[in-house]
């Protein structure tokens, strides 16, 4: 029997059924349309989340001596910073620089104390490697005349019970190693989504903070922006030698937060963990139907058999037919779900109707989702594979009907 | 009737594979579903668990303006009687007092912000209990003792060994200044690292002292034997608070928490949905199937003068003994899976673990073994089962008696 008449054969036998080939082709179908949106979302969602934290709080680049890299004490500040920045600028990597100064505290108000992050930055160069300021709830970026003006995360500004406007008193450690108090005026709040890096985050003027804490030119981290973070890693190793200095220690946000370069990771590989199981369910319901389709042939297979089909040739057709059925509908169902994530991706998936719990929480309430196309062909070959495993349960079943025995059992 | 059952029961066994297919991929559904939601449910029960065993308590008794502004203006008095009556009420655990406040701790070169909680030496046995995860020095034993426990990691960053001085700088009751030189008593180490970093035990009235607050504590932490008693609880001390106490639960204590999981929750039905979308059309495809085959038998049953009534009612019960053993059989796959992972919880290492560890949760996954979750899915499943059962009746409609047999 020539290969294309097995082909033929196969292809009537799906004819036959139309129900059941309808079946399987729409769980295919749906399988890969549904996976490839699912992980988009989440992809999308991780990847959302990563962007933000990287605008924000985790800068794409960070100088720092490697002292206070090591213990991060208040007289660890960086030596002629403005040689730096200029070193740094020149060699044309970055998109934004921005000095700071960091010292650990204590805020307190009038009625209570919490611990805070005192951050000094310029605040026209603060803008070039983060926008915070998109996160204002209340207040300005540092506009305005006020004396020691500082802009405060919501946390810190709930646990203090203070507004705009209101004065708050932060006790840190000077570089000469003595305790000192300043008293700072709320400019601004920010409540940035989700991050656990805002709680205690008191933003001033690098200029106001840095003559408090004993030096007019201190300067402990140079945060970079570049125009892709994606880039860090590749960068890195080129301003490094730029700085040439082993005192030095830059590191990329990949370094500094492992957990939002591991979101990355993580989630390329929760999407295929999930993508897996999905095909398992998939696979069940198409070896169950396949198997079903062939005891309810048997007759008619061994009549096949008695009249001349070899055993391989059985195989083969009930191979060729589940194929057949199941890669129908895998091709229309990616197509589908690359048109519904095109569709999303630009408009975004509110989820404010779903979740309240969202918004109150600070989280994004609209995903944008994404899957870049290389895991389209993944999720393909990923149901291509099942589907050949999952067809030779019910081919191996056809191998095994003798011919005799089968026709007499109608 | 009678006859259906037979002839049904007959029929299932009649064809074993048939059967055992159909029951396989039902029971699937069952156990994939439950194993997800019983590992979702651990997490869950993982994070509620550090909260409230580590420090919350199920729930607090504590000044109705604290929870909005926790100052040290709203504290409640601290009555020892009151809460022995209270320990005293049916399934309550524990009662815990606590003062809880920020300073700053400061060793000779170097400070942190720390959280300060003033204890009371025996009753936080049965809260945080540090004197048990003590790796240097000494517990605290009396509540006025003058001395510290200090995280582990705290410790290293001011490098301050048992028998130093550690320098607290803060503010007390009502604006006051507090400030003290207390030696380190004992140094621990919790499983989160997160409080290693930044906590500081003071017994219950060295804490009274330096904040300027005798007598008075932020919150009573109370624990129940089981958190299902709450409500109860909650009920039997409402007449007894004062007018400026205020009993709260850890849902409310915690929003952030109860949200989170919420949301984690939400996301993953969109999940489940889609696996129980594919499983639903792998168990339709097995019974569209299974009535083709049988339609020459059901013919001749036909018309040898079965009516169509009778076919349906014995295919009924035949769809609704499959679904029962097939849930059934997926429950009782689901449990020793459950219960491994509950044994052995899942660890996680290298990068997975300083995520986890970032987000402030233990890195491993104790697996659910609420008893709820296998049955949940067992009814879900076996209702989308019977939904699918409704082809075979629709089958039969058509069935003719003398078309061919």
């Amino acid at each position: 029997m020539p290969p294309r008449t097995l082909l033929a054969l196969s292809w009537r036998n799906i004819g036959r059924s139309p129900v059941r080939s309808g079946v399987v082709v729409m769980s295919v179908l749906l399988a890969a349309w549904c996976g490839t949106f699912v992980l988009a979302f989440y992809n999308g969602f991780a990847q959302q989340y990563v962007r933000q934290q990287l605008s924000t709080f985790v800068p794409h680049l960070l100088v720092e001596t490697q002292a206070f890299h090591e213990d991060p004490v208040p007289e660890a500040f960086l030596p002629h910073p403005d040689s730096l920045l200029h070193g740094i600028e020149r060699a044309g990597h970055t998109s934004g620089l921005s000095p700071r100064l960091r010292l650990s505290g204590l805020a307190a108000s009038a009625t209570s104390s919490f611990g805070a992050t005192l951050l000094g930055v310029d605040p026209e160069q603060e803008r070039t490697v983060s926008n915070l300021e998109a996160y204002l709830v209340e207040g300005t970026w540092f506009s305005g005349t006020s004396r020691n003006p500082v802009v405060i995360g919501q946390k810190l500004a709930t646990r203090l019970n203070v507004q705009e406007r209101s004065r708050i008193v932060v006790t840190f450690q000077r570089i000469d190693g003595t305790l000192t108090s300043a008293s700072f005026r709320v400019v601004g709040i920010i409540d940035a989504p989700m991050s656990m890096y805002n709680d205690g985050l008191v933003i001033a003027r690098l200029s106001d903070v840095a003559p408090l804490a004993g030096s007019d030119a201190l300067v402990h981290e140079i945060a970079l922006a570049l125009p892709d973070f994606a880039a860090a890693d590749r960068v890195a190793p080129d301003l490094r030698a730029v700085l040439g200095d082993s005192t030095l220690h830059l590191s990329t946000w990949g370094d500094r937060a492992p957990e939002l370069r591991y979101m990355g990771e993580a989630t390329t590989t929760s999407m295929y963990v999930i993508m897996a199981i999905f095909i398992l369910a998939l696979c069940f319901g198409i070896v169950n139907t396949m198997l079903m389709a062939v005891l309810e042939r048997t007759p008619e297979l061994g009549m096949l058999r008695a009249i001349g089909m070899t055993r391989g040739q059985a195989f083969a057709m009930v191979l060729t037919e589940t194929l057949l059925l199941s890669l129908a509908g895998a091709p229309l169902g990616l197509v589908l779900g690359f048109l519904t994530n095109t569709a999303f991706a630009t408009r975004g998936l509110d989820l404010s109707a779903f979740s309240e719990g969202l918004e109150a929480y600070g989280m994004a309430t609209v995903v944008y989702p994404e899957l870049p196309l290389l895991h389209y062909a993944g999720i393909g070959v990923l149901i291509a594979v099942g589907a050949l495993l999952a067809a030779l349960i019910p081919a191996r079943k056809a191998l095994h009907i003798a011919p005799i025995p089968a026709t007499l059992s109608v | 009737m009678n006859l259906s059952l037979v002839l049904a029961w007959r029929n299932l066994w009649r064809n074993r594979r048939r059967t055992l297919i159909t029951m396989a991929s039902i029971a699937l559904a069952v156990m994939l579903a439950s194993v997800m939601r019983s590992m979702q449910e651990g997490q869950y029960d993982q994070m509620i668990d550090n909260a409230v065993g580590q420090s919350m308590g199920h729930a607090r008794i504590q000044h109705p303006a604290y929870q909005d502004e926790p100052s040290l203006d709203y504290m409640i008095v601290r009555d020892t009687a009151r809460e022995a009556a209270l320990e005293r009420l049916p399934g309550m655990k524990a009662v815990v007092p606590r003062i809880e406040a920020y300073a700053l701790a400061a060793g000779t070169h170097r400070s942190r912000p720390v959280m300060v909680v003033g204890m009371d030496v025996h009753h936080e046995a049965l809260l945080s209990n540090p004197n048990a995860w003590l790796v240097a020095g000494d517990s605290l034993s009396r509540n006025t003792e003058q001395g510290v426990l200090i995280g582990s990691d705290l410790a290293a960053y001011l490098n301050l060994q048992r028998g130093d001085s550690l320098v607290l700088l803060g503010q007390g009751r009502f604006g006051q200044s507090a400030a003290a030189l207390l030696p380190v008593r004992g140094v621990f180490t919790f499983g989160l690292k997160e409080l290693n970093r930044q906590l500081v035990y003071l017994p219950l009235e060295t804490a009274q002292t330096l904040l300027d607050a005798p007598g008075a504590v932020t919150a009573l932490a109370l624990l129940a034997t089981s958190p299902g008693d709450l409500p109860h609880i909650a009920r039997l001390i409402a007449p007894s608070l004062a007018q400026d106490e205020a009993l709260l639960s850890w849902q409310t204590l915690m929003p952030e928490l109860v949200q989170g999981i919420d949301i984690d929750y939400r996301s993953s039905l969109l999940m489940l949905a889609i696996l129980y979308l594919l499983i639903g059309f792998g168990i339709l495809g097995t019974v569209v199937m299974m009535m083709n085959e049988r339609t020459v038998e059901l013919r001749r049953m036909h018309a040898l003068g079965a009516t169509r009534r009778r076919l349906a009612g014995m295919l009924l019960l035949e769809m609704g003994t499959l679904c029962a053993l097939g849930v059934l059989s997926g429950m009782v796959l689901a449990w020793p899976i459950m219960l491994y992972f509950n044994i052995f919880p899942l660890y996680f290492s290298g990068e997975m673990a300083t995520m986890i560890e970032a987000y402030g949760m233990e890195p491993f996954l104790r697996f659910s073994l609420d008893p709820i979750i296998p049955l949940e899915q067992a009814l879900f499943v076996g209702a989308m089962a019977l939904v699918i059962s409704l082809y075979p009746l629709w089958h039969v409609r058509r069935i003719r008696a003398v078309a061919s047999t």
